[in-house]
């Protein structure tokens, strides 16, 4: 048949190509963006430092009161690291679900279903570019209070080395999430309360306070068993107190709720853009 | 006379606005509830950690074991005050920047008023009947004791709203203080929901003037502990103060706006 | 007695100039260099209860500068004004009891509430006594039509519906000045009209003194009675509409979709080679060409014609018809000049800095 645009044959590997490149364009472009915009990010680390300070206060004061030394094998200076470094993936969290919703209430989201690229990966690569240099500057300030607070890092070269690589999954895992509670906007008025829900949850039951290990019984359990762990937890741990086991533990962990997270996102999206393409938006 | 007609006047007026509020609120039944809900519950998950916590490492220095509680449950208390009844003072700094002050300033009200009263944030009622609900279950207090503590918790909310009045209309001399009103604003929450005790003096200092989470939570409990009447009264002293130093920095800030020489701004 | 009196009003706003950058912050926190800009440049006029003025004026002529001095959000350099007996920027409060301001867009109905709990709210706002207060709504819902609308939530109307409700409650504390900004944008041709009836209802019924701004000749030419234009600070006219009317917005813009060729209706003129519009009158007796006096092809092109016909010397009904006895009509639009072409022809036609009543 001959169609009006000729259009070549594109292999496989050449259409991953164009692919790959879009995504990496937007993600650059994020970054940019989001540099632009550097002191908002700035400014977000006060809370940073005036809450590591805090614990720092009130570990301090407890292990006093306790005289003991370390807890469950954490030192004073492990938890403040620890800290630093939850709340660093914590606070980089860019407002995914927001846009989300917004896009799809706005009608955004059927304009955009029309563009050659996937409309999932776009948002991909641009919450990457987002969330990594939100994450950069979060390391740097935290970095810089914890090392003033407590001296230097208890961290690992094991540990040091994987980081990189569970921060990865953790934020990935976070976009599942996020984006598809974002995509509930077709069927509820807001999102914002299960955004909110989650977000909590996650921080209260991912250990984003104190290592799960030191935590009192009952919460301990419970964060124990669900996966929220896998995101704060999990990758502050492996960074300030590496262990091989855990760490292969962990990454398990990551790959199955990624993959969970992963699912239930395509298939929200599926049913999303066939709805879209019923109600035109 | 004039005072408590004027006081009954902007009782009316914050109470019509507040019955709006929540009219918009229930709009969508079913978020309005979940909201309220999860709130509490993240409330109540959070202190269960801390007192937990407090059970298993008590702190020295006259830390009782139910202070942690006490603390939640006026700081909760007063930032649901502050949020559900003057919700919109945290968007004052946007409505300076983009020009919606305007609106207000057509209308025959006392302006700061009706742009805190003017929106609210449901949760903020999660807050409340936690912080009231943790308060009766875990003090069992006579009623002379619970008067007192909703006293304070009203006082803490004005010092909540005149804290963001202030930050915020800092934007009117240095441009968008939005995000930092936020960050401080998380910060003096975050202190006044921490033992004092843990704190060094210069620390405390800071807590007793720029942000006063001393005043919000740490005096109250002294006063739950043991009344007198010099420290209420200085706590009124303070409360009254920062409101009208909000007051003050609002109308310097006004007068600037309705110059039309605000920054970037051109009629 | 004037409603609104204006008396060399001054408006100069002084902003720092700023360059980019860490270095040119420090550099104008240092040493601040000033920008100024001339607003408005002593303005004077009067107003009487229940006129109906029309504000016109390109952005940035010095218009919404104007009405906020009016209204009390702003203060000027130099200048008195009075609405209502009371200077703006002093007794701001007092005056907003008396007056109402309607932005067509921005809204003062709560999104998600219907219509009568702001009405509710407003009455708590102005402090109405309660059974006043009843009986000025039924007025109004009666008046706007609204009757159906005001227990459906604001996000579900349509923009007419919301407009009369907006205009509605603007006006639910008997305002004797309503000032509005941009009323009928957006709305379709039938609601327009219907919110350009209930303004000169309400202002013949109720004595309402409305200060309407627009760029829509249409609101212009059946609101308003007199017209101010406005241009750089200064005003440039200040004449009946009637009589603008007469002299700028006879013009009308047609633009035709032919089925022929464009060309064949139209013909070079022989002393000026400017092409004409040549054809047939529509039904006369003798074979008559139209007069063409008044008509002024814009544009030929294709199957386009964009006729510029001055409707003071030829009405355009007859040319329409030629036209169409010549050949069938696809598609025509017929528009008035915009509003910024009028000004710029009044403002070229006046000069600089002159100012007539």
């Amino acid at each position: 048949m001959n169609t009006i645009i000729a259009q070549p044959e594109k292999s496989f590997k050449q259409n991953m190509g164009y692919a790959l490149r879009k995504y990496t364009t937007v993600f650059h472009v994020s970054i940019a963006n989001n540099l632009a915009y550097m002191g908002e990010v700035v400014f977000r680390t006060i809370f940073l430092v005036v809450f590591v300070y805090v614990f720092l206060q009130l570990w301090t004061a407890t292990f006093a009161a306790k005289g003991i030394h370390s807890l469950s094998g954490f030192r004073i200076s492990d938890m403040v690291w620890y800290l630093a470094t939850t709340e660093t993936i914590a606070l980089s969290l860019p407002q995914l679900t927001r846009l989300i919703d917004q896009e799809v209430r706005s009608g955004q989201l059927a304009y955009l279903l029309g563009r050659p690229c996937s409309y999932v990966f776009y948002h991909y690569a641009q919450y990457l570019g987002g969330r990594l240099v939100r994450l950069v500057i979060n390391a740097a300030v935290a970095f810089i209070v914890a090392m003033l607070f407590v001296g230097p890092p208890p961290f690992s070269w094991m540990g040091l080395l994987v980081w990189p690589l569970v921060v990865f999954l953790a934020i990935s895992i976070d976009f599942a999430v996020y984006f598809s509670i974002g995509l509930l906007a077709f069927w509820t008025e807001e999102t914002t309360p299960f955004f909110l829900i989650v977000n909590r949850l996650a921080l209260v039951l991912g250990g984003v306070l104190a290592p799960l290990e030191v935590l009192p019984q009952p919460i301990r359990g419970l964060a124990q068993v669900l996966p929220f762990s896998a995101v704060l937890y999990g990758p502050a741990r492996t960074l300030v107190h590496f262990e091989l086991d855990h760490f292969i533990g962990l990454l398990v962990q990551q790959f199955i709720t990624l993959a969970i997270g992963s699912l239930v996102l395509f298939v929200l999206y599926r049913i999303a853009t066939r709805r879209v393409n019923i109600n035109g938006g | 006379m004039l005072i408590i007609n004027t006081f009954v006047r902007t009782l009316r007026f914050i109470g019509a606005y507040t019955v709006a509020n929540v009219q918009a609120a229930m709009e969508y039944r079913i978020s309005f509830w979940v909201q309220i809900f999860t709130m509490a519950a993240n409330d109540s998950l959070w202190l269960f950690f801390w007192w937990t916590y407090f059970h298993q490492f008590p702190l020295v220095h006259g830390w009782q074991n139910n202070d942690i509680v006490v603390i939640w449950a006026v700081t909760a208390c007063a930032f649901g005050i502050a949020m559900g009844f003057f919700g919109n003072s945290p968007k004052l700094a946007a409505l300076i920047m983009n020009g919606g002050l305007d609106a207000y300033l057509g209308m025959p009200r006392y302006v700061l008023l009706h742009v805190c009263v003017s929106a609210s944030d449901p949760t903020a009622w999660g807050d409340i009947i936690f912080a009231v609900g943790a308060f009766l279950l875990f003090l069992h207090p006579d009623l002379l004791h619970f008067a007192l503590y909703v006293l304070m918790a009203l006082s803490g909310a004005l010092i909540f709203t005149s804290f963001v009045v202030i930050i915020c209309s800092l934007a009117f001399f240095l441009g968008n203080t939005e995000g930092l009103a936020q960050q401080l604003l998380g910060t003096l929450i975050t202190f006044s929901t921490y033992p004092m005790n843990i704190f060094s003096g210069t620390v405390r200092l800071l807590l007793f003037t720029v942000i006063p989470a001393g005043f919000i939570s740490f005096v109250p409990l002294q006063l739950l502990h043991q009344f007198s009447w010099l420290l209420l009264a200085a706590l009124f002293g303070f409360t009254t103060l920062i409101v009208f130093v909000a007051m003050g920095v609002f109308h310097l800030g006004l007068r600037r706006y309705e110059s039309g020489n605000l920054l970037g701004m051109q009629g | 007695m004037p409603i609104i009196e204006v008396d060399g009003l001054v408006k100069t706003f002084r902003t720092r100039e700023r360059d980019a950058g860490l270095a040119g912050s420090l550099r104008s926190f240092v040493a601040p260099r000033y920008r100024e800009r001339e607003a408005v440049k002593q303005i004077s006029f009067c107003l009487e209860p229940g006129e109906v003025l029309a504000f016109i004026g390109p952005n940035g002529a010095g218009k919404s500068t104007t009405i906020k001095i009016l209204t009390g959000i702003l203060y000027p350099n130099a200048g008195r004004a009075s609405v209502l007996g009371l200077t703006p920027w002093q007794q701001r409060r007092k005056l907003a009891f008396h007056i109402a301001s309607a932005f067509g867009q921005k809204s003062q109905l709560w999104y998600h509430l219907p219509p009568q709990d702001t009405f509710d709210l407003l009455a708590r706002i102005y402090e109405l006594d309660m059974n006043e207060y009843r009986k000025r709504r039924a007025f109004l819902v009666d008046v706007f039509d609204i009757a159906d609308y005001i227990r459906t939530p604001a996000r579900k109307l349509s923009l007419g519906e919301r407009m009369r409700c907006e205009l509605a409650a603007a006006l639910m504390h008997r305002p004797s000045v309503v000032f509005l900004d941009e009323p009928t944008i957006g709305l379709d041709v039938i609601a327009k009209q219907r919110v350009r009836d209930l303004i000169g209802q309400l202002n013949i019924e109720e004595g309402l003194t409305v200060f309407l701004t627009s760029h829509d000749a249409g609101d212009i030419e059946q609101v308003c009675r007199r017209a101010i234009v406005i241009n750089h600070g200064e005003i440039i006219l200040d004449t009946p509409v009637a009589r603008m009317k007469r002299d700028y917005l006879k013009v009308k813009t047609v633009d035709l979709l032919l089925e022929e060729a464009a060309t064949t209706l139209l013909k070079a003129d022989a002393e000026s080679g400017k092409l004409q519009l040549s054809i047939q009158s529509p039904s006369t007796i003798h074979e008559e060409m139209l007069e063409t006096e008044g008509i002024t092809v814009l544009k030929a092109k294709g199957h386009g014609l964009k006729l510029e016909i001055d409707t003071a010397l030829c009405p355009l009904e007859p040319i329409i018809a030629a036209i169409m006895q010549h050949c069938h009509i696809l598609d025509m639009t017929i528009a008035d000049p915009p509003m910024e072409e009028i000004i710029a022809k009044i403002y070229s036609e006046k000069g600089q800095g002159g100012s007539i009543s």
